[in-house]
């Protein structure tokens, strides 16, 4: 996974497919990131496929970082991926940005 | 299916809200688009649409576009409410009020729910009249003005979808047919309604409606200026017998608009009575 | 005359504006910009007012004028509709931010906004946000308080605001006798991951209640593990058509290969349209090889409705699939069908391909021709003549999409044919649309473009556009 620095945030990139496995070791890897220091922004601009295996390790995500008061915040998803997270209602969870631009503010 | 959005870009918004304009007289401002979003994405979903352009073209090239902007009209410019809303005053109705008059002697009470948008208002209402067993001991009338003939036919119509149903309990349902995901009100509850086209802040309000003993006014003065506020209250006190009463908004009062109604504190909500 | 309330933080005056203020009250906001050098943002909050006075309108615009000069951007924050309209029919709305700030509100104000159908999910957003202990505190006391259109919203707010430390009251809202609280707080157990209460959430599926079988599959493939395929499948033989579309929506969000399986098999024998649609819908989500192969079938069946949503599935698929096929359902006596086909075809690099779906152009009806001056836009190698022959279409539309699709492939070809169309076009949809381009491309002088013709301009969607952008 490539990982960026801007704006005081890491944006990290995710790739290919979000499942269970996939999505296991994003979270791992997105924890010691968020151990780090600062905000991190997920793209999913590569992100070609996820299911709700993946997504519960996202969800999973969102809880520790919530624990532990760091922010997290998703951008650029391809339309199919957006549905699964409104469809689930999580659209309204999470913070959600058509653009990177934007996740940086 | 659920909370589903597409966004709309800025293009897409502003060829969408003027074929509303056009096609209504509304103009959606800047800060409503959210609006658009929410009430049309499902729509969009239905129709296969993953963007609003592609819904836009729908509305221009498809041979159904008449029939689509009709849908497109109802679906943005109608505002939702449901029923039960604002329960307090219609539990008093329905506990004190009806109660009162028939006591008091009272053969024939007049309901009146203005402006009574697409019928949730007035339906709640002859739901829980019924509910109480009041039509059997009563000769009551509930009539229902709209000052837009759309809505007036909708209400008519008694057609609901899933919004109209927020935080209804569950025994509620049975009021009413269930088609695909339309909601139809049942004849027996539709009876007692009164529907009809009518401004209530002109006089000749009260020669049309004639006297009421309670009127249902509920979120609508805060629309008003100062003017139609004080002609719409005006009406109303022309229109109520005595005792008459006036049930306005949680949010909204009398206060400096008219001093020719006592406020009463009804423990969960608040109702005006003719002086 | 009322007493004029502001304060001055970071640069920004936020003046909070009651129903008594008048003219005079507005001119002591342009007193205080004027001693204060340092006021970047001003910020005039109107919650408290619902109508407005024409003579506070007039006082606005010399605020706005003095703005300005400084370079001051104002806001008018929380305006009611009513307010709105004003503005709108003196044409005044131009000339300000127009949004709405939460932060103005008490707690109490704003969750009473939870009555309110249209402001409920964007308040309920705020306070998620700005979730906090006094939040909670109010939020838990109106879920006791009962009333169950606020316990909607309280429920869905603390969800959103992730608070795994209630799960109780979630776990408890599940036996309302409201729908929509119960349907409120099924999703919400999804959102904590609540997997104690996944079996519970199963006998929710078959509800009949508004909304409570939709956000119970939502939950349920939330918490989903390898057995909730099989669970779940059974579900698709249903004899009730709602429970039927829930499960195969269910299997579509945990779609792995089990679940792809199940909905494949329920295609050969659902027999109801409504159903079949929705199968197809939802197949068009897997990443499956057999997907693709499924969905071009069903562009063969005897149903319109499902040969187009078979159609848009395949579109959303992108590239790669079936090219030769799709190319000619181009040209489908369907037109939907057609439109989606040519949309299908975004990405594609195959020169002949290119060709003949422009050589479909002149076949075709206006919303397919659109689809393909759309996607053309999406494929590299095409060459600008085809598309710079359509600018000068009849239709505003073939004009305006041919426009946005040289400025894909083709900048500054689409530059030039921009800067002539925004001075010449009869539609404002194309004008509107070369704007955006000069916008993006920023030519040198674009901005004395764009002002040069502002005084002929008579659209207000375009007045509005530029005057934002670069300022009167």
């Amino acid at each position: 996974m490539n990982i960026k620095s801007a704006n005081g945030k890491s944006v990290a990139y995710l790739e290919g497919e979000i499942n269970a496995e996939t999505g296991a070791a994003v979270k791992a890897e997105i924890n010691a990131l968020l151990d780090k220091g600062g905000a991190v922004v997920l793209s999913f601009k590569s992100v070609v496929y996820m299911n709700s295996s993946g997504l519960r390790e996202i969800i999973d995500l969102f809880k520790t970082a919530n624990k532990n008061k760091k922010e997290v915040s998703l951008c650029d998803m391809n339309s199919d991926i957006r549905e699964m997270f409104s469809f689930t209602g999580l659209d309204k969870v999470f913070k959600i940005y058509d653009t990177e631009a934007q996740a940086l503010g | 299916m659920l909370l589903n959005s597409i966004k709309i870009n800025d293009q897409e918004f502003v060829e969408l809200k003027d074929i509303i304009y056009q096609n209504s007289g509304i103009m959606f401002a800047e800060n409503k688009k959210y609006l658009l979003e929410n009430r049309l994405s499902k729509r969009l979903n239905d129709l296969n649409f993953t963007s609003f352009k592609d819904y836009i073209y729908y509305l221009k090239y498809d041979i159904k576009k008449r029939q689509e902007l009709d849908t497109l009209i109802n679906l943005v410019t109608i505002n939702e409410t449901y029923f039960l809303r604002e329960r307090g005053q219609l539990d008093y109705l329905v506990s004190n009020i009806v109660p009162d008059l028939i006591k008091a002697g009272k053969r024939s009470i007049k309901i009146w729910s203005a402006p009574c948008s697409t019928g949730e208002e007035p339906y709640s209402i002859s739901i829980l009249l019924k509910d109480a067993g009041l039509f059997d001991k009563a000769s009551i009338e509930i009539i229902a003005t709209d000052i837009n003939s759309e809505v007036v036919a909708l209400a008519k119509k008694g057609e609901y979808r899933q919004a109209s149903f927020r935080g209804v309990p569950a025994d509620f349902m049975r009021n009413f047919d269930m088609q695909g995901q339309s909601y139809f009100i049942k004849e027996e509850i539709k009876r007692h309604v009164r529907f009809n086209t009518g401004n209530i802040t002109i006089p000749s309000i009260t020669a049309m409606i004639g006297k009421v003993d309670v009127i249902f006014c509920r979120n609508v003065l805060i629309y008003f200026d100062m003017d139609g506020k004080q002609r719409t209250i005006k009406n109303f006190h022309n229109m109520l017998t005595d005792p008459g009463y006036l049930c306005l908004g949680h949010s909204e009062t009398l206060n400096k608009i008219s001093e020719d109604f006592v406020m009463k504190n009804a423990g969960t909500c608040i109702i005006y009575m003719k002086k | 005359m009322g007493d004029l309330k502001y304060e001055i933080k970071n640069g920004i005056l936020k003046a909070h504006i009651n129903p008594e203020n008048d003219l005079a009250d507005i001119q002591e906001v342009l007193k205080v910009v004027e001693s204060h050098s340092e006021v970047v943002l001003i910020g005039i909050d109107m919650y408290k007012c619902s109508y407005i006075q024409s003579r506070f309108l007039a006082g606005l615009v010399a605020v706005k004028k003095l703005a300005m000069v400084r370079k001051i951007t104002i806001e008018l924050l929380n305006i009611s509709d009513q307010i709105a309209q004003v503005l709108q029919s003196t044409n005044l709305q131009k000339l300000f931010v127009i949004r709405d700030d939460y932060s103005s509100y008490p707690l109490d104000a704003l969750c009473e906004k939870f009555y309110d159908t249209e402001k409920a999910g964007i308040v309920s957003e705020y306070l998620s946000a700005n979730y906090d202990d006094d939040i909670k505190n109010k939020l838990i006391e109106i879920i006791n308080g009962g009333n169950p259109i606020l316990v909607e919203y309280a429920l869905l707010t603390m969800g959103r605001a992730q608070d795994y430390d209630n799960i109780e009251i979630y776990r408890k809202a599940l036996e309302a006798s409201e729908a929509s609280v119960k349907a409120a707080a099924i999703l919400v157990l999804g959102w904590v991951g609540d997997t104690h209460s996944k079996d519970k959430l199963y006998s929710y599926l078959t509800s009949k209640e508004i909304n409570v079988p939709e956000s119970a599959a939502a939950s349920i493939a939330l918490l989903s593990d390898d057995t909730d395929s099989e669970k779940l499948a059974k579900y698709l033989r249903d004899e009730d058509t709602r429970i039927r579309i829930v499960a195969i929506y269910a299997l579509s969000l945990i779609n792995d290969e089990k679940a792809f399986e199940y909905l494949a098999e329920a295609l050969k024998y659902e027999k109801e349209e409504q159903v079949r649609i929705q199968l197809a819908k939802k197949i068009a989500l897997f990443r499956d090889k057999r997907a693709g192969t499924i969905l071009l079938e069903l562009l063969d069946d005897g149903s319109i409705p499902l040969r187009e949503a078979a159609a848009s599935g395949l579109s959303r698929r992108g590239t790669g699939e079936f090219t030769d096929k799709l190319l000619e359902k181009v040209c489908d006596n369907d037109n939907w069908v057609g439109f989606f086909a040519a949309k299908s075809l975004a990405g594609i690099e195959d020169e002949n391909v290119i060709k003949k779906l422009e050589s479909f152009y002149d076949k075709v009806e206006q919303n397919v021709k659109l689809a393909i001056v759309e996607v053309l836009g999406k494929c590299q190698g095409v060459d600008a003549a085809f598309l710079l022959s359509k600018i000068n279409d009849e239709n505003e539309d073939i004009r305006k999409e041919a426009l946005n699709s040289l400025n894909l492939r083709h900048g500054p070809v689409a530059l030039t044919a921009a800067m002539k169309l925004y001075n010449t076009d009869s539609s404002w949809l194309v004008r509107y649309k070369a704007v955006n381009i000069i916008l993006e491309q920023k030519p040198v002088g674009y901005d004395t473009l764009l002002r040069a013709r502002l005084k002929d301009e008579t659209n207000k969607y375009i007045l509005e556009h530029i005057i934002g952008e670069i300022g009167e």
